[in-house]
């Protein structure tokens, strides 16, 4: 009687380490797919001055617009990694977005290849912050499988482990900066 | 080159090529009859690769080895055991002579009866489809003797083994647009065994055929991924973990697997998912490798294409138009996936 108690007390705490490292290792995943965005996100951050640059030199009228997206791009870069942060980006996507949809009237802008460049470059970071969330989002949901599916859920509510909220796109996302690009 | 104004199965003129015709028509009838001759030829002389069996054949009750054998020993004297090793001698003479025959003459009708043939294959490859590639594919360069690498395909890791055999052959190269592309046909087989009533017998086994196409993708990135049929067998390669992919139906026909979660993704955005399922659509089999900034696919075809006939006039638009149709049947994959799209900072 007792070897059989023993016997299953050992499985149950076999068990139990698994399903531990299990959930660390998703949250860990978890962690490092957000670090991810943060990343990408830099990347555009970082892209944004020269963008800047690029279009004062062409298009000096349009130095509102400039200075809004300058001011998203500083508020983004305050709130990276925090809770408003996704707020903060929707709004960096809103002012390119404008500012895009303004730089529509400078064809001799459009046509310069630094410009060309960058928007490639801005292009290219959008997708990997796309592709970032995603990777995020993928992680976060065996993470939550693991906290809200039986019998995992018992390990996870006894040792704290708790549901991750998703990437949601802001609402700015929908407005996301276009590629103008020549031909 | 606009893949999507050409037209499928339209004859071409070929009034350019009428000279180049005429002469692999008589080098076609040559071989047709080189061929025929040299196995009546080869026929007539088969009976002498079987002359050393009449020493083998009973005459009166008595094969002639054992009589030979017999009558030298009588005649010189021998004791049994020089004639044993004479008996042995002469059998030995009568298996190089009928192994050596037979080697000779299959020799001698590949080289006379079917190299002709190989030939006129090689030329008409060379000279017509070569040139109908140069006019009609502008920037893709035909080379029908050359292949892609056995490496590609077993390095690839697409399979969950590595071939045993393989051949390629009919390498196409060059640009579509934007796009460096190449790709060739193969064929791969591997050793496998079974027990038949004799025991345990090896066989080759044929794994793939069809076509490996490489192009140059569109992005940057450093991360290998794998897409599989998912009721296919997959390999375990280290650092490849499987992906899951928000795409349901692409989920359900494919297994994905790559060493970055994150880079995946971005060569596999949503289009890109449903413009490689409508590849699959045409290639059922579908397998893709992403390595090296570079899309590896394998086209299962499951027959044997670019071959022009012997048995067909040298001019004989039916086999003209349907090398045209094969090749036109697989550069619009690069338009179906979009490759030539360069908004990044690839270009």
């Amino acid at each position: 009687m007792t070897e059989t108690t023993l016997l299953i007390l050992g499985g149950l705490a076999v068990y139990f380490t698994v399903v531990f490292n299990r959930l660390i290792s998703a949250r860990n995943s978890c962690t490092n797919a957000r670090a991810g965005i943060d990343v990408n996100l830099t990347r555009r951050h970082q892209l944004i001055p020269n963008l800047v640059t690029v279009v004062r030199g062409y298009a000096a009228h349009e130095r509102e617009t400039l200075t809004a997206v300058t001011l998203a791009r500083s508020q983004a870069i305050v709130a990276l990694g925090g809770t408003q942060s996704a707020s903060a980006e929707a709004g960096l996507a809103q002012a390119l977005a404008l500012l895009n949809v303004r730089l529509e009237a400078y064809p001799e802008l459009q046509a310069q290849t630094p410009y060309v460049n960058l928007m490639k470059n801005l292009t290219e970071a959008e997708e990997q912050i796309s592709a970032s969330r995603r990777a995020f989002n993928a992680h976060v949901m065996l993470m939550n499988n693991l906290v809200q599916q039986f019998p995992t859920l018992i390990v996870a509510n006894l040792c704290g482990f708790g549901v991750q909220a998703p990437f949601s796109a802001g609402p700015g996302a929908q407005q996301a900066p276009l590629v103008n690009l020549p031909g | 080159m606009n893949t999507s104004n050409r037209q499928v199965n339209k004859p071409i003129a070929v009034t350019d090529l009428n000279a180049t015709f005429r002469a692999l028509e008589d080098q076609r009838l040559q071989a047709i009859r080189a061929f025929w001759l040299t196995l009546g030829k080869t026929l007539l002389l088969l009976p002498l690769c079987f002359l050393p069996g009449t020493f083998f054949v009973p005459i009166n009750n008595a094969i002639v080895w054992q009589t030979l054998a017999e009558q030298s020993a009588s005649l010189f004297g021998w004791r049994t055991e020089m004639e044993a090793n004479f008996t042995m001698g002469l059998f030995m003479i009568g298996a190089i002579w009928f192994f050596g025959g037979l080697y000779l003459l299959i020799r001698y009708f590949n080289r006379h009866g079917r190299e002709p043939g190989w030939n006129y294959l090689r030329d008409f490859k060379t000279k017509v489809f070569g040139q109908i590639c140069a006019t009609r594919f502008a920037g893709l360069a035909y080379k029908p003797n050359s292949g892609i690498p056995w490496r590609i395909l077993d390095d690839s890791n697409l399979f969950p083994w590595d071939s045993d055999w393989y051949h390629s052959e009919d390498l196409f190269e060059g640009r579509v647009q934007h796009t460096d592309i190449t790709f060739a046909e193969a064929h791969a087989k591997r050793e496998r065994t079974r027990v038949t009533g004799d025991g345990i017998e090896t066989y080759l086994d044929s794994y793939f055929r069809g076509i490996i196409f490489i192009a140059d993708f569109h992005k940057h990135f450093h991360s290998t991924t794998r897409i599989i049929p998912a009721a296919e067998k997959q390999k375990r390669v280290r650092k490849q973990k499987v992906v899951i992919l928000e795409d349901p139906e692409f989920q359900s026909l494919f297994a994905t697997t790559s060493t970055d979660q994150s880079d995946v993704r971005y060569i596999l955005s949503t289009s890109m998912m449903r413009r490689i399922l409508c590849v699959q659509k045409r290639f059922p089999k579908l397998r893709i490798l992403f390595e090296h900034e570079k899309m590896i696919m394998l086209l299962p075809t499951g027959r044997d294409r670019f071959e022009p006939s012997l048995y067909k006039p040298a001019n004989c638009e039916v086999q003209i138009n349907s090398f045209i149709g094969d090749v036109e049947t697989l550069l619009p994959v690069v338009d179906e996936l979009n490759l030539n799209l360069r908004i990044w900072s690839k270009s």
